[in-house]
């Protein structure tokens, strides 16, 4: 098991009664090696909350109540910042909705993927720029030498997805976390992207913990789900067999919101 | 007329900075500021070869002698190379001095001439001196103070001090105040509320009584040149608390954004986001901070100077060469001497209007009034 979050509970102090207010309770998240697991659950069921506490980057106003994250049986919320700079971008990366706010718009995509390397390996600068043009190959990117002497903002919206997810690879990660990776692109590029994914997944064996609320996307890429509701996991298990007989009703309501069971 | 400007900035893709200089350019006040202070930074990196005489040259001889003419034609009304005429010295009843022209006298004016021995940049040693005049001749241009020293020599030689302590001052209290607000504004809490009551520590006592305060316990033994760093030391020392204030606001924001968490789980350490994703953003705003706060420590040093607790003499600062018009009594007998204060009044107007001119530039809200 790479990544087990075990019963995690996280609050939030409401400002004017005092009265902590649950963000999550008790929730038990397993990724195990080269899986792809998904979140699903609308907005506000806490399931980016539980993809920042696995990093231990949750904003200052959350508090852990109790639980554990554990990262190969090692407690990531009782580590020192320098054991956690270790573990983000080397063990576990991240990869966000929006790429055009993920990069810094002051410098190159060159620049910010080079500031990933230096973060965790011990390269010249040589090494560097031939590593560069090769983890954007790895995400798909075809020209990859005009696209890392862009700016973030010259780059259309796919090729800045796969810009991000090559700077997500730069720390050679077991575990990518993936923040809603294709609600900002259209659906040509959706599929383009999964594809990526699954391809990362069964040639480097990286797994994936997909935080989402299409339902199209995990039944195309995930191996199992969880589904959030309110801070809680209402329901788990594989893919197949949810889709065949979700207990919830509420699952049923989202798995209906896609029309996939119609369209199959 | 918008639709051909905005073709135009299609037609030729141009970056921000770009546009910023163009913009710049386009102001025809700022630009000739810019370039009023260009030419007096360059004449006081070159004072040693632009200044007739050495800063402490003297010829008592010559106390307050009065600004010479270069004179084209000699009393014939011919044409001549220029030059100066000799003066004669007389006291008078009153044992002042008389100074007369002496028309027999004429010292052409020589150019490239060998002078007193400078070292250019402190390495190249030389004595070669852009104009002067054949000894015994002197020739002062802008007049000479008490004791007979060219005042154009000590403008030039001056203004070496009075110049550098701005850029050197502004860029260590820049330092400082960037790092400060920038630590202050990304961990918030306890750090910010520590480091934001040191700022207004600093911030809450009179500014030149401070400096007073700070000068009185340099050690009355240091030399000149330990005296002119411990001034820039304590002028930054005064001055990072305002900027830092102002910086720890933006990074507040700027934390918030998602490039920084995207900083955060590359494995970042907490400087390196702050160096690089946070303090970058705040450019435009300090450029224009930094153009806006050096006449401040031009003046404050002028200031220390002028009341005699700054550079010594017989170093030279325009501060310094200021306090010798605290008479007015001097001043109306040698008005020349209040000639450093207008070079004080025309550096820190240039700077303002750099400063003014950036902001409207750079910042996006006063844009629209162009």
């Amino acid at each position: 098991m790479l990544l087990n979050i075990l019963n995690l509970s996280v609050a939030v102090r409401d400002s004017e009664t005092l009265h902590d207010k649950m963000i999550l309770s008790n929730v038990n998240v397993k990724v195990g090696r080269g899986e792809i697991v998904a979140l699903v659950g609308a907005s506000g069921s806490g399931k980016s909350t539980a993809a920042l506490s696995a990093m231990k980057l949750l904003p200052p106003e959350l508090k852990i109540k109790s639980g554990q994250v554990l990262w190969k049986g090692e407690d990531i919320l009782a580590m020192t910042p320098a054991e956690l700079r270790r573990v983000r971008g080397a063990d576990i990366a991240m990869i966000f909705q929006e790429p055009l706010y993920a990069f810094n718009p002051l410098f190159l995509i060159e620049e910010q993927i080079d500031e990933a390397l230096r973060a965790h390996q011990k390269l010249d600068e040589d090494e560097r720029q031939a590593r560069i043009i090769d983890l954007l190959v790895q995400a798909g990117v075809r020209d990859a030498q005009r696209v890392m002497k862009s700016y973030p903002h010259q780059l259309s919206g796919g090729l800045r997805q796969r810009a991000m997810i090559a700077q997500a690879l730069a720390g050679k990660p077991k575990l990518i976390i993936a923040d809603e990776p294709t609600s900002s692109i259209d659906v040509t590029l959706q599929a383009k992207v999964m594809e990526l994914f699954f391809r990362l997944k069964k040639n480097l064996g990286i797994s994936f913990l997909l935080i989402t609320h299409d339902f199209g996307v995990v039944r195309h890429l995930a191996d199992r789900v969880y589904i959030m509701r309110q801070g809680e996991v209402i329901e788990s298990g594989d893919v197949s067999e949810i889709f065949m007989h979700p207990r919830e009703d509420y699952t049923c309501r989202l798995i209906e919101a896609t029309g996939e069971k119609f369209s199959d | 007329m918008r639709k051909s400007s905005y073709g135009a900035m299609m037609k030729k893709h141009q970056s921000e900075f770009q546009i910023a200089l163009h913009s710049f350019w386009r102001n025809r006040f700022a630009a000739i500021c810019l370039g009023v202070l260009i030419l007096l930074y360059i004449s006081a990196i070159f004072a040693d070869f632009l200044a007739p005489y050495s800063y402490d040259t003297e010829d008592r001889q010559y106390s307050y002698a009065q600004p010479m003419k270069i004179n084209w034609r000699d009393e014939k009304g011919h044409w001549r190379w220029p030059f100066v005429f000799g003066v004669n010295i007389t006291f008078n009843e009153f044992h002042g001095r008389d100074y007369e022209i002496d028309n027999t006298q004429k010292y052409p004016l020589r150019f490239f001439v060998e002078g007193e021995e400078y070292k250019l940049f402190g390495i190249f040693a030389s004595n070669i001196r852009l104009f002067g005049v054949k000894e015994p001749g002197r020739i002062y241009l802008l007049g000479a103070d008490s004791r007979g020293r060219d005042l154009l020599s000590r403008i030039l030689y001056g203004g070496r001090v009075s110049l550098s302590i701005g850029l050197i001052g502004v860029a260590i209290s820049f330092t400082i105040g960037l790092l400060v607000g920038g630590i202050s504004g990304y961990y918030g809490g306890r750090i910010d509320n520590v480091l934001m009551r040191i700022c207004e520590l600093f911030m809450m006592v009179p500014g030149f009584y401070l400096l007073l305060a700070l000068r009185a316990v340099v050690p009355a033994s240091f030399n000149s040149v330990q005296v002119y760093f411990s001034i820039i030391i304590i002028l930054s020392f005064i001055g990072w608390a305002g900027l830092a204030r102002i910086i720890r606001g933006m990074a507040l924001s700027l934390r918030e954004r998602e490039y920084v968490l995207a900083a955060k789980t590359m494995g970042l350490s907490d400087f390196q986001i702050i160096v690089r994703h946070i303090l970058p953003h705040t450019v435009s705003y300090s450029i224009v901070a930094v153009m806006l706060s050096i006449p401040g420590y031009i003046l404050a040093e002028s200031g220390l100077s002028l009341i005699g607790l700054g550079i010594q003499d017989p170093y030279a600062s325009w501060g310094n060469l200021l306090s010798e018009a605290m008479s007015i009594l001097r001043i109306q007998f040698a008005p020349w001497i209040l000639i450093p204060g207008i070079l004080i009044l025309l550096t820190v107007m240039c700077f303002n209007v750099i400063g003014d001119t950036l902001r409207d530039i750079l910042d996006p809200k006063v844009k629209s009034g162009e």
